[in-house]
Parts: structure tokens; sequence; C-alpha cells
């Protein structure tokens, strides 16, 4: 699913909602069968563990920590098993096996984003929450990290927050929020 | 989804861990480790050091004392005692001394003769030329000082009579003690055994015999058995205790461990502000960090273990380090400990490095905790945009863990150091403080007054205000603790150099009679030593202000001791010129009776002010003087000071002689010489040779600079640190502002300059207000501490203000060189890695 807008029509404020990242103020939302807002801070942490999936428009690598490490912090978050593998698996499938032990300062954007694309389906997340992906990418990156999240969220549903209508074309479904109306647009 | 989270606690002690060590690798944790480090092994040295030299005087003084616990009295001690002690585990010895008159070919000489049963010394050992121990003397053998071989003419074989009976001398006493000697202890001394002394027939009625018994055992059960024998209040004890060695050199030493308490806490609270700004530098990567593994589902509870766990690895592999450290340091000065020391007591490390992990581990969970806190909550929703922190006060997390800190640090160290540096040092804090919101307040100011590149640097210092207030403080109470540090070491020093110079007296010559005094003065004039001979006369203290005064009714023992025996007082029109005057009493007030010149210590002791009357006892007669001035002295100096100065009245006739002390400059060879034609010519008057005294407390003197100056150079290691971490922490700001300059077109020498102008600019205001406060604390400690006379000095404004710019300026040079290298877009990458 697409959610379509233009800048500050409260795009990724939806998604954080959708998420559990923040409450609404009115209104409910759902997220796998459960009320978010019948749960607190840490009930809606809990219900994302390792079922819930991001990839910000900032990357948002964890500093410090290189490739392999960045996509292994989930699991080693959670204490799951052969931590190391599935990460390394999860970087081959976005096309990074060669560049695992580089800190995050060594790696061009096209390549930060694919390291965020494997950490988020690393832990194969239910659903999977992008927010602009490609918003700070050159054209023909932009175009890969595309058909890379596509490729990949066969098992999973991505809710994919961009400007981008050839992008969101791609969707199965597209909403549009323009002035706090979610509107279906296809 | 294929997987469930595991077990919450152990899966996150375990990422915990993994994260924390590999963050250790590639040097993460840097400069907080480095911190813990510093603050752990700065206690573990300290403490180690401090036992070792306290324990190695403390076996040093119970040598001298030949036990650990001494009861003195002045009449025989019942039995009892010696029973009592016994049965509850301490070795006990016994043993009397008495001055007497020893002969030998018609020549008579006082001696000091000591009676001592068959296991004394129970600490210690009686040091003689062929090791001949007071059980091994036969019924007519004694040992005895080989000053008397010169001072009686002895034949050979030696042999001297004392009361009824003769004795062979069997060996010679090598070595005198060196603690709790008075001057009439100095009297050459014969030994024999306990038995003998009470057969000699020596003890009558009017004797002054000083009875004794010694105990020796664990410090506990002394402890206890101290404080049985005090309960006691007997008025003819006195209880000499191993732990209280001479009172002057305690006096002189207890300056040296003040400053090395001071030093101690100071590298502590030093390291504990790099802590503080160092995690305020990873605050921002702690908290981009947590958003995101709450966005991934962590709670609240796992957050905040999974960041205890790491601190905690911190603390403890920073402590350990720090403590190893420390005692490897400890190894190092060893030494040099040995050569002043000895014996040299190890106390168990095990104390020292528990300490230095406690002070480690307590540094930083004070000053690291209230930024983990503050970056546990934050809000998911930072992944997306720049969110409003959640309030968190860190006052209560942040007074909790300085208590706590304080605790330890007055387990530690002296308490009144504690109370009246810490809330002095959080004073200064506070005054930085506010000097901190002053200079954000001009830089608002002047900045729309500046123009160019200073206009651009004040921005860059009213862009974080709560960064630059950080800094302010950290580094003006740095700077501040460095400079007093560095000018009160100084002064310490030169002081202790300055109260034992090479030329200290160390032989003095009493017992020198009237008719003398001329020979005595041509014998030292030949041996080219200048001295001058003071009268002095023997008496006692009976009444103040024509009310008696009795021992037996003064509370204080001190008291009660003085008032017993008879005093050496002087017989002087002035005081000498190395006293100080404190007060003296007005001419009008001055009654038509000769004048008394007080100690100040003894006035007080006493109860005595100015224009009270004393009589005195001298030798059966009874003499009125006014007390007409109050006097300081200096008693480690070793020069001759009285607690009275007795204005001489010839009509008075008083039984006077001199005494003197003077530097002896002469070889042991020359000296002896000088003491066999002294004897000769000049018989009766005591050459006493202090040198191996005064050499010893000179080692001591020198020993106790040498750990200050140690501490010092520690100390100036940690606040480095702080200074480098201070400049760190806005580094992140510092190269967004240039990396927008440089894409709008900036030269790098403009930015250098900019760059520079900030640290300057913060140096230089650190510099001068940490110069006016350490300016006014070494003046009070001048004045109440090292009882010097304070005065400005311009040495201390320059180094302040100059060490401060300079080494910001350094370190802004070493940490901006890379960055000004780097292109915008090398910028922006580091930018986006750090963010």
């Amino acid at each position: 699913m697409a959610i379509v807008g233009r800048s500050g029509s409260g795009k990724s404020t939806l998604l954080a909602l959708m998420a559990g990242l923040d409450k609404p103020s009115q209104g409910q939302v759902n997220l796998l069968g459960e009320d978010l807002g019948r749960l607190n801070e840490d009930q809606r942490a809990q219900l994302r563990a390792l079922q819930v999936g991001f990839v910000f428009q900032n990357f948002q690598l964890m500093p410090g920590m290189n490739a392999l490490e960045n996509v292994m912090m989930p699991l080693e978050l959670f204490g799951l098993d052969r931590a190391r593998e599935r990460a390394e698996a999860a970087l081959e499938k976005v096309g990074l096996s060669h560049r695992l032990n580089h800190q995050p300062s060594a790696l061009s954007g096209g390549e930060q984003q694919r390291v965020a694309i494997a950490r988020a389906i690393v832990t194969e997340p239910r659903i999977l929450f992008a927010d602009e992906p490609t918003g700070n990418l050159d054209e023909t990156t932009a175009a890969q990290i595309q058909q890379l999240l596509f490729d990949l969220q066969h098992q999973t549903t991505l809710v994919l927050v961009t400007h981008d209508m050839h992008y969101a074309a791609l969707c199965q479904r597209t909403v549009r929020i323009q002035d706090g109306i979610l509107t279906e647009s296809v | 989804m294929n997987s469930r989270p595991a077990n919450n606690t152990f899966a996150t002690l375990k990422a915990a861990s993994l994260w924390f060590f590999r963050g250790l690798k590639r040097g993460d944790w840097l400069w907080l480790w480095l911190a813990v480090v510093i603050a752990s092994a700065s206690v573990t040295l300290v403490e180690q050091l401090a036992q070792t030299v306290h324990k190695s005087m403390l076996a040093k003084a119970a040598e001298s004392l030949s036990a650990d616990l001494v009861l003195r009295s002045s009449r025989p001690i019942e039995a009892r005692w010696r029973e009592q002690a016994e049965q509850q585990g301490l070795a006990v010895a016994q043993s009397l001394s008495l001055t007497t008159m020893a002969m030998a070919n018609d020549e008579f000489q006082m001696v000091l003769l000591k009676g001592l049963s068959a296991n004394a010394p129970l600490r210690g050992r009686l040091h003689t030329q062929n090791n001949t121990d007071i059980a091994q003397l036969s019924a007519d053998q004694v040992l005895a000082d080989p000053q008397l071989q010169t001072l009686l003419a002895l034949d050979n074989p030696p042999s001297l009579t004392l009361g009824r009976e003769t004795f062979k001398v069997a060996d010679w006493l090598t070595r005198q003690d060196v603690f709790q000697s008075t001057l009439s202890q100095f009297a050459p001394q014969v030994i024999m055994p306990l038995e003998r002394i009470t057969a000699l027939g020596l003890i009558g009625p009017g004797s002054r015999v000083t009875y004794e018994l010694a105990f020796a055992g664990e410090a506990a059960q002394l402890a206890a058995w101290q404080r049985l024998l005090e309960q006691q209040d007997i008025a003819h004890w006195q209880i000499l205790s191993a732990r209280a060695p001479t009172p002057d050199l305690e006096k002189a030493l207890a300056t040296a461990w003040l400053f090395l308490d001071l030093s101690a806490l100071a590298t502590v609270l030093i390291a504990g502000l790099a802590i503080l700004i160092a995690s305020r530098f990873y605050l921002q990567r702690w908290m981009a960090s947590m958003a995101l593994m709450r966005a991934s589902g962590a709670s609240d509870k796992q957050l905040t273990t999974l960041f205890a766990i790491q601190l905690m690895w911190l603390a403890l592999l920073g402590s350990v380090l720090g403590g190893v450290l420390g005692l490897g340091l400890f190894q190092l000065i060893t030494p040099w400990l040995a050569d002043y020391f000895n014996p040299l007591i190890w106390p168990n490390f095990a104390q020292a490095f528990a300490l230095g992990l406690i002070a480690g581990t307590l540094a930083l969970w004070t000053f690291a905790w209230p930024a983990f806190r503050q970056a546990t909550r934050v809000s998911p929703l930072q992944v997306f945009r720049q969110a409003a922190l959640a309030r968190y006060n860190p006052l209560r997390a942040l007074l909790f863990s300085l208590l706590l800190l304080i605790g330890l640090m007055s387990v530690l160290l002296n308490h009144s150091v504690v109370v009246w540096a810490l809330p002095a040092l959080l004073l200064s804090a506070g005054g930085f403080y506010l000097l901190a919101l002053a200079l954000l307040y001009a830089i608002a100011r002047l900045q729309p007054l500046s123009r160019g590149w200073l206009r651009l640097a004040l921005a860059g210092l009213a862009r974080e205000p709560g960064l630059v207030k950080l800094q302010f403080i950290a580094l003006g109470l740095v700077v501040f603790l460095l400079i007093l540090m560095t000018f009160v070491r100084q002064d310490l020093v030169e002081n202790w150099q300055a109260s034992l110079p090479q030329t200290t007296p160390n032989t003095f010559m009493v017992n020198i009679q009237p008719d003398q005094l001329t020979t005595v003065k041509q014998h030292l004039a030949r041996a080219q030593i200048e001295t001058e001979l003071v009268p002095m006369v023997r008496g006692r203290l009976v009444a103040v202000n024509q009310q008696a005064i009795r021992p037996s009714e003064q509370d204080a023992q001190r008291v009660r001791r003085l008032l017993q025996r008879e005093a050496n007082n002087a017989l002087l029109e002035q005081p000498p010129s190395y006293n100080r005057i404190l007060a003296e009493l007005a001419p009008s007030q001055r009654l038509p009776l000769p004048s008394v010149s007080v100690e100040a210590e003894i006035a007080e002791l006493f109860g005595l002010t100015l224009g009270d009357v004393l009589t005195f006892d001298i030798i059966g007669q009874r003499v009125d003087y006014q007390i007409t001035s109050l006097r300081e002295v200096e008693w480690q100096s070793f020069r001759l000071n009285f607690f009275f100065i007795l204005q001489p009245q010839a009509q008075l006739n008083l039984p006077f002689s001199y005494i003197s002390n003077f530097h002896n400059p002469l070889s042991r060879e020359d000296s002896a010489a000088l003491q066999r034609d002294l004897a000769q010519s000049a018989p009766g008057v005591l050459w006493i040779d202090a040198r191996d005294m005064i050499d010893q407390v000179q080692r001591i003197m020198q020993q106790a600079a040498l750990a200050v100056s140690l501490l010092y150079l520690f100390t100036l290691v940690s606040s480095l640190i702080v200074i480098f971490t201070a400049s760190q922490a806005s580094q992140l700001g510092r190269l967004r502002s240039w990396l927008l300059l440089r894409t709008l077109g900036a030269k790098q020498a403009d930015i250098v300059k900019l760059g520079l102008t900030e640290f300057v600019l913060i140096g230089l205001l650190a510099g001068l207000f940490a110069a006016i406060l350490a300016q006014s604390a070494s003046l009070l400690v001048s004045y109440f501490w090292l009882d010097s006379a304070p005065r400005l000095n311009l040495q201390l404004w320059l180094a302040s203000i100059g060490t401060s710019v300079l080494l910001l300026l350094a370190i802004g040079w070493l940490t901006q060189r890379t960055p000004l290298r780097q292109t915008p877009k090398q910028l922006l990458q580091q930018l986006q890695a750090d963010a």
C-alpha cells in the first residue's frame, strides 16, 4: 500500500500512528489485530517487536556499528539464534555481501539504505513501514532501491510513504492524504 | 514471522555485552573509559600510598617505642595490669628507668639507666654492636652508650660503677630511638636486666623513676586495652601509642596527607567532570540508537537494562584497569619508599583495589547516569523527526549518586577535607555557572554589534548554550584546581625545605654551667661552630593569679603531665626572633613584676591570658611573673624553643645553666674529638647528637613531597583529558556550521580563524575566572593552612590565563586539523554517520 501526498500533508504522521510510534488524539488504530489505543508505550513496543520493520528516508543506521552489526541488531536485541548467519543472508539479498564490515560513513547513500532494508527484513516482519525510502537518493539508486523493496516484500505487507506517483503506482493500493483527509486514489 | 523474542533478560544481557565489547574494540567508549580508569587509579594509588606510609611509620614508631602501646607511670604499676593484659592475649614487657650518676676512673656522668625484662623489646630489637640481647647479659654486665667511653675515659675492658656495684660493659648500643625522645632521654643510656636494677639500691623515696609496661598485639585488642587504660583516668599514668609518633612530625606530615587527600578528591571530581561532558557527547548518539530500538520494539525496561549493563561493563573494566594501574604505579615508586621507610610495611592491596573499584564505578554512575536516563526517555518518533524530549530532571539521581560518592570519599579521606572542599568546589561550580550565564548574555548583546569571523564565532558559542555552560564550568573548575594545586604544592614543598633547611640545628648541648661558658665557647669557636648559648632554669608552674593549680585537679591529661614535671624555661629579655609574637600586653597594664612570654598553645591549654600572674617553683623558690606576650612556636624547626621565657632577675640568684643547639658541620671523627675535648675541659656538659633523627625526618619530608608531586601529576593528566573531552563535546555542531560555510564558499583560513576564536574565547574567560578563584583560594590556604604570609601572585594569573588559552588552542588545533582538511562532501558523510 502506498500513502501519497504533498510535503507537510501528514504522511509520516499517519505512518507513525499506524506503527504505534505515536498515539492518535482521536479515532482508533488497529495493528496486527490489536487496538493500539488500549496499549501503553511498552505494550505497543512489544507488539512491534520482530513483527514490524522500518525503512527511513535518512536510513537511521546505528552509529558506530558496521553494516553486519546494524543488521544483527534486532536479532540480538531479542535474543534470536543464528543472528550472524541470518544477517549475512539478508545483506546478500540486498547485494552487500562484500561490504559487511564497512562503517556507515564508508558507504554510499544507496548502500546505507540497502543496509537499512536488510535490517528491516532480517526478522521477516509481518508488516514493513517505509518512509520515503528513496527521498535522499539519486534517480538511478532510487530505482534500484524501489526494485529491491518490491522484490523482497512477497511475504510481507509493505506500507510505503512516497510523493513519487510512479513508485506508488506499483503498489496494489494507494491512499492520498490532503489537508488531513484520506482518500482512496485507486 | 518465524521467531518470537527469547527470554528478555538473558537476551538483553547477551546483546548488551556483545555491543559493549564491539564498541570498546572500536574505541567508542574511549573518553568515558579513560575517565573511569583515572578516577579508580588515583583512588587506589592514594589509598595504597597512604596506608603504606602510615603503617610503615607505625611500625617505625612501634620499634622506637619498643612496643605498640606503653603505659608509663611515675609510680610502680600494680601487677594486676600486667596479668590482665596477658589474659587478653597481649604480649607484655616491663621496664623502669631513672637518671643517675655513673662513675669510672673518678669521673662522673649523668646517665639514663634502664632496666628491661628479658622479653623486651616487644617490637624491633636492641641495636648493639655484637647483637647482644638483654637475655644474654650475666648479673655483672650492662649495655652502654659508646659516648661513655670518652665521657668517663673507660678502660679496656670497660667497666663502670652504678650505685654500689661495678658492671662490665658487655656490648655497645649503636642506635638511639628517634621518636618519643625528650631532651632528658638523650642522656647516654645504660641498660641492664630489670631484676638487677632493683637490687642496686638506687631507688629511694625521692627518686625520679619511670615505670613502664609495654604491650604488643593485634590492633583491635590493643585499641580495647588502650580504652580500658584511659578509662582509669589515673593522674600519674601516661599512655603512649605507636599510632601517634612525635607530635611535631605528625603535624608536618598532616599537611602532606591533606594535600594527598585533596589531590585524590580533585582527581575523582575532575574524572567525574570528564564523564559528565563525555556522556553529553554520547547523548545524541545514544538517543538515535534508543529511538531506533524503541521503534523496533524494545521496552523501557529493556533499554534501561541494556545500557545499564553496558555501563556496568564499562565501570568494571575501567575500574579494574584503573586499580591495576594504581597498584602498578605504586610498585614503581616502591624502591623510593623503601629508601625512606625501614621497615617498609606493605598493607593488603585488596582494600585499596576495592576502594578504587568502588570510586571508579560510583564516579561513572554519578556523572553518566543522568545522560543515560535522558536518552532512555527518547520517543520512538525521533526516528522520523526531532521530537521534543520527555522532560527529565536529573537532579535527584545526580544528588543521590553524588551523596554516595561523597560517602565513599569521606571513608577514604579525612572527613574535614570532604566537609570543606566539596562545598567549596560546588560553590565554585555555581559561580562558574552564573558567569557562564553572564557570558551568554554578553554574547547575545555583542553578536549584532560584531562583524566578520568574530560574529560567526560568537554565533558558534551561542549555538548550544547548554554545552557552553557545561564547558565553561568544567574548564574553569579544572584550570582553577590545576593552578591552585600547582601553587599550593610549590608553597608546601618550599615551606618544608624552609622549615628544615640544610643548616637545621642537629646537635644540642645541655647542662653547661655558667663557669664553663667561656671554655665551651672557645672550643666551639675553634671548630668554627657558631651558636648562641641560652640560659635556662628548671621550674614548675604552681599557681595562676595566686590560685594554686594542682595536677590532680586538671581535666586534660597533657595539662596534668606538664604540671607534674619541671620544664626548661629560658631566661631571656626578649623572645628569639624566630618566634612570632601574637599578642603583647600594653605597657599601661604592666605590674611591677618580671615578665614571662608564653607559647600560645600552652596558654590556650591552661586558659592563660595576657596580664595573668604565673608563679613558678624554681628549686624551692617561688617566683611571680606577669604574662606580657604570647608567642607562636614552630616546634618542628628543631630550634631552641620554650613554653615559658622568663625575664632574667639578677637578684634572684636562680640556679641556671646554658643550653645550645647548632648545625654540626664536622665529620663523625672530628665531632667525637671535639666531644672528648669538651668532656675533659667542661665535665658534665651533655652533647646530644640528633643528626640521625633530623636526617630521618628530612627523608620523610622528602618522601611526602614526592608523594605530593606524584599525585599532582596524576591530577594534571586527568585535567587534560577533561579539557579534551570538553572541546570534543561541541564538535558536531561545529562541523555542521563549517559544512554550511564551506558550501557557501568560505575559505579554509576563515574557518580556521573561526574555530580557533571559539576555543580562545572560552579558554581566555575560563582562565581569567579560574585565576580569580585560584588567587582567592591560595590566599586563604596560605593564611589558614600553611601559616605563611598570603601574597598576590602575578605568576598565578599569567599561568592560569596562559595555560587555559594555550591548552585550548593546542587541543583546538589537534582536533580540528583533520575535519578542516575534508571536502564538504566528506564532512557531510561524517555528519550523517555521526548523527
